[in-house]
């Protein structure tokens, strides 16, 4: 038998009298001819919500048999139609108002499988039997093809758009009946209430023996193709379990005529024994007029959810325009209040919830706009070891940041989840667009949400991040960081940044020198760092007496303190931001014995600390396992490896305007060491990545070189030496 | 004290030990960094959905049935580095190094 038929009409609008066509793509072919190809298709709000008549046309103009399966105005209309003829990539529905809805039953010839249908928050089986009676049904209902699982073709697990219980469910089926003969069925119903229906009539269920699949009914089937439909409720709340063994709502057995089993009565249906209509995407919904028409695929993305949280996830709106004009201007509306412009947008949403987007499309006067319903719900497996992962959540609240109205500040009303994983997110050189919006536009906001110590770290997050590409600006959020704290401590800290600010990025040593001494008049640990910075300052300036002093002046201060207490080196930067700082003391190093083998233990233990940290990618953890090491061993910058360490992490910042100074001076000062081949290495890979005149460093190199003639790093000075001019005068 | 009373007192011990294990172990709510979820995800079913015109696809079967929303995988913290050192201590009443 031949399905198709021919149309002719004028140009490429095949049907005249129909005003919209919807393109479909054809995927996964359908395992018998009879089963079709079934399409889920939005109303679009053009179907004032009725049963649509529907023609579906291959490319070249003939006619497929079409029939609507359920159709609500919320979730639009479910379509299945004959598999065409060939191979066509796509066909055409085209949508007739006022046209005669034409609803699937058996004597079409369609043999539809397997699609289940669902309506969440009922549990009866009037909500199933309702379902069952096709056509229009309730807003919330929704269809979709059903898997099954993989050793149990014929099964409902749960609610395939992850809403949880109650539901209730109705799956139509066909099963491939291999011969003629009696069949013994045996349906397993784990939960709630479940009825079973072959071609159409209800099958009484009794107890056969205690043997596996023992419950069931005897059928007599001829060869071929037959109707297989289930009933079901899914009672209780919550979502449904996914576990192979107990999960799941029911599954299908049988056994076929003669087949022999061994100690049970039935086994579960395979999946060559059951017809599965094709699938198809939507590529567009047109108009007669060309006018564009809005219609969206909505696609879920990353969750982020830790513990007891609110989960979050991206969902990616895309509108379906392939027939759209080029000036064709798409917008989002989301129930926040923000509108997204672009073709393909993204939106952070808390899960399990329910919600709608407004999309617009504007062509010249032409507008069309329909709302998008989403469900929040993924599962996309998501891991923040992941840097792309950790991006995709900043970004996604940035750009959302951007259009959502500034009164009330939606930053206000966000509950612990969106902090969290801000703060999960936050790494050593990332996060800098996110958190410019947050303290730029919501900084009044942040500061009444958030604990002072959790306001602090993220304030010296955002300035860590500023610093080397944006030091005016990074002086600028200092001096607005401290006229907003009335904290000493924290704006001794601030006043110690500005001096690091001056000494490092903005070139200005009197103001540094200026700054540190001030500091360097307390008797604190913001006090102690500023005499280490004062030796730092010495030895760029040339005067390693001067430095040297400085730093053994600390170091007798810190090693009579440390022997009374351990060292503090704090936990990772996220978790000190989780808990507002209250574990910054929880993580400290080994006490060492108060002699002289125990601080040199101590001083291995805070290096390797940092070098760990470093190679493992924790940059503030690393700089701040770098202050730890620094204020317990500031000679270490003279005898050890401290300068190496410290120039490593800022490397790999790629903030050579802090890792070149001191290496500089450790290479020109320091006359001889086990650390200077490694340290004059490092400086010129700094000058060459950074792009600065390798001139600048020649002199240096140059010293080192003489010094360290017989070393193998020697002719990797002299190839430098060789590639670079000397200075011009 | 006597056999009967013994025996309460036990009993007693017993089962306030019994719930102390249960409530101390297992749900990390004691934990440091715990937050504890907006009272709405606990009581509130989700809203009803949305009455309105639909113009987006099903994006029904994504995934296999059923699966649940997973949790996600955090960061894993730094790990401190492994030192193994011995230290030697002169003993000199011993006579040894």
């Amino acid at each position: 038998m031949s399905w198709a038929s021919l149309v002719h009409a004028a140009g490429d609008w095949q049907v005249a009298d129909a005003p919209l066509r919807f393109k479909l793509e054809l995927l996964q072919k359908p395992t018998h001819a009879s089963a079709g190809y079934f399409a889920s298709l939005p109303d679009g709000g053009v179907l004032r919500g009725g049963k649509p008549a529907t023609t579906v046309v291959t490319e070249d103009g003939k006619v497929l048999p079409s029939y609507v399966l359920w159709q609500n105005v919320e979730n639009g209309f479910a379509l299945v139609f004959a598999k065409p003829e060939g191979d066509p990539k796509s066909v055409s529905v085209y949508i007739q108002p006022g046209g005669a809805a034409r609803v699937w039953s058996p004597n079409t010839g369609l043999t539809p499988g397997s699609i289940l249908c669902t309506s969440p928050g009922r549990d009866t089986l009037a909500a199933a039997q309702a379902m069952a009676a096709l056509g229009r049904v309730e807003g919330s209902v929704h269809w979709g093809e059903n898997p099954g699982y993989s050793q149990a073709a014929f099964s409902i697990s749960g609610d395939l758009s992850g809403r949880p219980k109650p539901a209730a469910f109705y799956q139509i089926s066909h099963v491939d009946a291999p011969s003629a003969g009696e069949y013994w069925l045996a349906p397993s119903f784990h939960t709630g209430q479940g009825e079973l229906r072959v071609d159409g009539a209800k099958v009484e269920l009794k107890e056969k023996s205690k043997l596996w699949g023992g419950f069931g009914a005897s059928v007599k089937l001829a060869k071929g193709l037959h109707r297989v439909e289930v009933l079901q409720t899914a009672p209780g709340s919550g979502p449904y379990s996914s576990n192979n063994r107990w999960g799941g709502l029911m599954y299908l057995e049988w056994k076929t005529p003669n087949e022999p089993l061994k100690n049970i009565e039935a086994r579960a249906i395979k999946a060559s024994e059951m017809a599965r209509s094709g699938s198809c995407r939507l590529s567009a919904l047109e108009s007669r007029e060309g006018s564009p028409m809005a219609v969206a695929r909505v696609t879920p993305g990353l969750v982020y959810w830790f513990g007891n949280e609110e989960p979050l996830l991206i969902l990616e709106f895309s509108a379906l325009g392939a027939g759209y004009p080029a000036d064709a201007k798409v917008t989002w509306t989301f129930p926040e209040g923000g509108t997204l412009e672009g073709s393909r947008v993204k939106w952070l949403v808390p899960g399990f919830r329910e919600g709608r987007v407004k999309m617009t499309v504007q062509s010249g006067k032409a507008v069309s706009a329909a709302m998008i319903p989403y469900f929040g719900f993924s599962t996309q497996k998501t891991s923040l070891e992941r840097a792309d992962h950790r991006e995709a959540f900043r970004d996604t609240l940035a750009e959302m940041l951007s259009v959502l109205p500034r009164s009330p500040d939606p930053v206000a009303s966000w509950g612990d989840a969106w902090w969290n994983n801000i703060f999960r997110t936050v790494e050593g050189g990332e996060g800098e667009q996110l958190l410019r919006r947050l303290f730029g536009e919501h900084f009044e906001a942040i500061r009444k949400r958030l604990a002072p110590a959790q306001m602090a770290i993220l304030e010296d997050v955002f300035l860590d991040v500023t610093l080397r590409d944006h030091p005016e600006e990074n002086l600028e959020w200092l001096k607005k960081f401290f006229a907003n704290t009335q904290d000493a401590a924290r704006q001794n800290e601030l006043r110690f940044r500005e001096g690091e600010l001056y000494m490092y990025y903005l070139n200005d040593r009197k103001k540094a020198d200026f700054l540190f001494n001030g500091l360097a008049a307390a008797r604190s640990g913001v006090g102690e760092r500023a005499r280490i910075r004062l030796g730092d300052m010495a030895l760029l300036g040339g005067d390693l007496n001067k430095a040297t002093s400085f730093y053994a002046d600390v170091q007798n201060r810190a090693r009579a303190l440390r022997n009374t207490s351990g060292v503090a080196v704090g936990a990772s930067v996220t978790r000190q931001l989780l808990t507002g700082g209250t574990v910054n003391q929880a993580v400290a190093a080994p006490r060492a014995a108060p002699d002289l083998k125990g601080g040199a233990l101590q001083e291995v233990s805070l290096a390797e600390n940092v070098r760990t940290l470093t190679e493992g990618g924790f940059l503030l953890e690393a700089i701040q396992g770098l202050d730890a090491w620094e204020a317990e061993f500031p000679l270490s910058k003279i005898s050890g490896d401290f300068i190496l360490r410290e120039a490593a992490i800022y490397a790999k910042l790629k903030d050579w305007k802090h890792a070149r100074p001191m290496l500089e001076a450790y290479c020109r000062e320091i006359d001889s060491s086990s650390y200077l081949p490694e340290a004059v290495s490092t400086l010129i890979l700094c000058v060459q990545s950074s792009k600065a005149d390798p001139a600048s460093i020649r002199g240096i190199v140059e010293k080192v070189r003489d010094r360290l003639k017989f070393h193998p790093v020697a002719s990797q000075l002299d190839k430098f030496l060789s590639s670079t001019a000397p200075a011009s005068r | 004290m006597n056999p009967a009373t013994s025996k309460k007192v036990m009993s007693a011990a017993l089962a306030t030990t019994l719930c102390t294990g249960t409530l101390i172990a297992g749900d990390g709510t004691g934990e440091a960094g715990f937050v504890a979820p907006p009272r709405e995800m606990i009581q509130k079913k989700p809203p009803a959905p949305p009455r309105v015109a639909s113009s987006a696809e099903t994006t029904g079967s994504c995934c296999c049935p059923a699966a649940p929303m997973s949790r996600t995988e955090a960061k894993k913290p730094p790990q401190p580095p492994v030192l193994l050192i011995k230290i030697r201590e002169d003993n000199p009443g011993s006579g040894k190094n």
